[in-house]
Formats: structure tokens, C-alpha cells, sequence
């Protein structure tokens, strides 16, 4: 052993190996098999940062690298490599900024579109029922509702489940029948006949 | 399969058959000197349950969660305990020795008078978790941390580390008022502003460790 060698070496690192190895020397050899077992599985087979170079995150380290977060892979990253390009990152839970010299901080996951994926189109439709925000637009000439038949509302009150979407040809077709049972209806025009439908029909579009 | 309140024959029944669980779940069940030593448990959750007395020796237990249970006086010796998280767990007296507790985290628990003696604890969190007069005389406890969130530091006051090799440990603001580390062997633990009035490092041995300002292990 060269640091036993020489028992006047001031440097510090070699004062505390020397330290080590007195004290490694004196435990038994049970133990020092069972310290060398668990240095190796928890530093070098699962790779676990030490708690010194772990900064503050004082958790417990993550068990693969497949469930960590993006802030979480940076954080990581930053503790295991002192990278200056690294500590120019600044993560806060699950928000990272990034130092860049002449503009300060910027946030980088402020815009950051959340991490449930969309739902898939057609699939669950979801609408709510719109009321009137004053009660002259009800009555308003520009409410278009009013110079259509009394068909169904657009609009549903409860998420429906999945139906195959209606065509715009048959919702057509649906207002056009209803109002035949109600000859009397409120903007409705009296006349009766092929042309009349086909104006309604165009005034729907 | 889920067990509730007034189904824990049904548990015994299962642990007769299987020999532990597999993706149980134990709610409300009154369990008290349950005698399941010897099993194998995975990825169960037991929460709400009254399991006082039990013994779990030598089984093995992975992936599993405590929570809101009674686990006072629990048997748990020569056991190996990975990926396993308590929360808000009555573990006092709880006996812990011998065993093996790894990537777990045992959060807000009351685990006084426990014995986690001659155990091996690695990568382990006990946070907000009160440890007084606790038994860790011989263990090996390597990467792990004792934190309470609210006090800013461990309750381990009068906590027995005696032979006990603590490696990569943070004891940061714990209290350790008349705590025992007689012929430890301490190697980068940090114990910043720990309280360590009392405390007995008789034949201690800390290397690359930080104590609070002013302490040195001479005096």
C-alpha cells in the first residue's frame, strides 16, 4: 500500500483512505462482505446517486429511467454530470427554465400542452346547453332559431355515448319532417309545396 | 381480488393457499396476530387494516403498500423488504431485526421502540416518522435518509446506532438527544445541524462526515 507507506502524507484525501482502511480492517469479515454487497448493488448495478451529489432531491433515487418526467431526467442528469450547458436548466417540480445570458430566465413549460392524450375524435361527445346570456337575444331577429322549425335542440345536455355521427344530410332531412305535424309554427312560411321546402332547405344551410 | 371488513377468513384462507398475495387488495380487515410467516407477498395493498401482533417472519415482501394500518408489535424478522411504502402505519415495537429493507419509504409512521437491529436498510426514506429509542445497534444502513417535512429534522432522540455502519445516511436536523453510536462506523453521513446533546460516540468512527458547527467527536 503506497498511502501506508508514507505515514506523514498531508494530503487529505489519502488521511481519510488511510482512515478507511484502518477502520474497514477492523470490522469482520462477515461484515465487510455484507458493506461490499450492498456498495455494489446500490452503486454500481442500480446505479444510484449518492445523496451528496443528489443536490436537494432527497427521494428515493427512480427505480428505471422509463417513469421518469422530462424535469425529473433533467434533474437527474444535472446531479450525475456537473455539465455547465445542464446547470443552465432551472427545475421547479415539473417546470423547467432555462438561464440564457442578455434575456434572464424563460420558463420553458409554460405553454406546455398537458400530458393526457386528446380524445380521439367521434368517439364521446361532449356539449353543453348554451342559454341565452340576456333575454333580448332570445327574442332577436338575428336569433336564427327562431325561423326554423321546433327541431330537436343542437345541443345535448349530458355527454352521449359513442354513436355513429348523423350525416348533414339527415339532420336535414329530420327538421324538414317535423314540422308537417305542426303547420302552425312560429316563422314558418304557410305556403305549401316542393319550392317551399327547397327555400327552407337552403335557408337551414 | 379484494378483501373487506368482515371477509379476513377469507384472507387467512388466501394466505393459507398462496402462501401470500398477488395483487390483493385488504381493506378494513381485523387481523390481529395473524401468523403469516414464511410468504411471499407482491404487489398488495393492506390499508385500514388491524394486523397488531402478526408475524411476518422471514417472508418476502415486494411492491407492497401499508397504509392506515395497526402493525404494533408486528414480527417482521429475517425478512426481506423491497419497494414497500407505509403511510401512517403504527409500527411501534415493531420488530424489524435481521431483515432487509430496500427502496422503501415509510412515511409519517410511528415506529418508537422499534428494532431494526443487525438489518441491512438501503436507499430507504423515513420521513415524518418518529423513531425514539428506536434499535439500529448493528445494522448496515446505507444510502438513506431520515427527514420530517414538518420539524426540519428526524425524531430519533435516544436511538441506539451502536456497531451500526451508516454509509451515505443524511441525519440532517435530526434530533439525537441521547443517542448511542458506541463503536459506529459513520462514512458520509450528514448530520448538519443535528441535535446531538447526550449522544455517545464512545469508539465511533466518522469519515467524511458533517457534524453540526462547534461538535467534534474528541470532545
Amino acid at each position: 500500500m503506497s498511502d501506508e507507506s508514507r505515514p506523514h502524507d498531508t494530503d487529505p484525501a489519502a488521511k481519510v483512505a488511510a482512515e478507511l482502511r484502518a477502520r474497514l480492517r477492523t470490522l469482520p469479515a462477515n461484515e465487510l462482505v455484507e458493506l461490499a454487497a450492498q456498495l455494489t448493488t446500490t452503486y454500481v448495478l442500480e446505479g444510484v446517486v449518492p445523496l451528496s451529489r443528489a443536490n436537494d432531491a432527497t427521494d428515493l433515487a427512480p427505480d428505471s429511467a422509463g417513469e421518469e418526467t422530462f424535469a425529473q431526467m433533467l434533474k437527474r442528469l444535472k446531479a450525475g454530470k456537473r455539465d455547465p450547458l445542464l446547470e443552465r436548466f432551472l427545475i421547479d417540480g415539473d417546470n423547467i427554465s432555462v438561464r440564457i445570458d442578455g434575456y434572464g430566465v424563460l420558463p420553458l413549460t409554460e405553454y406546455r400542452r398537458p400530458n393526457a392524450p386528446p380524445a380521439s375524435a367521434g368517439v364521446t361527445v361532449t356539449t353543453t346547453v348554451r342559454q341565452p346570456s340576456s333575454p333580448g337575444a332570445a327574442t332577436s331577429i338575428y336569433n336564427r332559431s327562431l325561423y326554423q322549425p321546433d327541431a330537436p335542440a343542437p345541443t345535448r345536455a349530458s355527454p352521449q355515448p359513442a354513436q355513429p355521427a348523423s350525416t348533414p344530410a339527415q339532420q336535414r332531412a329530420a327538421a324538414t319532417q317535423q314540422p308537417q305535424g305542426q303547420p302552425g309554427a312560429a316563422g314558418q312560411p304557410k305556403k305549401e309545396g316542393e319550392n317551399k321546402d327547397r327555400f327552407a332547405l337552403i335557408e337551414l344551410d | 381480488m379484494d378483501f373487506v371488513a368482515h371477509q379476513a377468513q377469507l384472507v387467512q384462507a388466501r394466505l393459507r393457499d398462496n402462501g401470500g398475495f398477488n395483487g390483493d387488495r385488504v381493506t378494513d380487515c381485523s387481523l390481529p396476530t395473524l401468523y403469516a410467516a414464511g410468504g411471499d407477498w407482491l404487489k398488495s395493498v393492506v390499508e385500514k387494516s388491524d394486523l397488531r401482533g402478526s408475524n411476518f417472519s422471514n417472508t418476502r415482501m415486494r411492491e407492497m403498500l401499508f397504509a392506515h394500518c395497526q402493525l404494533r408489535g408486528v414480527r417482521w424478522r429475517e425478512s426481506r423488504i423491497e419497494r414497500v411504502e407505509m403511510y401512517f402505519c403504527d409500527l411501534n415495537e415493531l420488530d424489524f431485526g435481521l431483515s432487509t429493507l430496500r427502496r422503501s419509504k415509510i412515511h409519517a409512521c410511528e415506529a418508537m421502540n422499534a428494532i431494526f437491529s443487525g438489518g441491512q436498510i438501503a436507499v430507504t426514506r423515513f420521513e415524518e416518522t418518529k423513531l425514539a429509542r428506536a434499535r439500529f445497534d448493528g445494522a448496515l444502513i446505507m444510502r438513506s435518509v431520515f427527514a420530517d417535512g414538518r420539524l426540519g429534522g428526524a425524531s430519533l432522540e435516544r436511538a441506539d446506532f451502536g456497531a451500526a455502519r451508516l454509509i451515505d445516511v443524511s441525519l440532517r436536523g435530526a434530533n439525537l438527544m441521547g443517542a448511542s453510536f458506541k463503536g459506529a462506523t459513520l462514512i458520509g453521513v450528514d448530520m448538519t445541524d443535528a441535535v446531538l446533546d447526550g449522544a455517545d460516540f464512545k469508539g465511533a468512527s466518522a469519515i467524511g462526515c458533517h457534524f453540526p458547527r462547534g461538535f467534534s467527536l474528541e470532545g
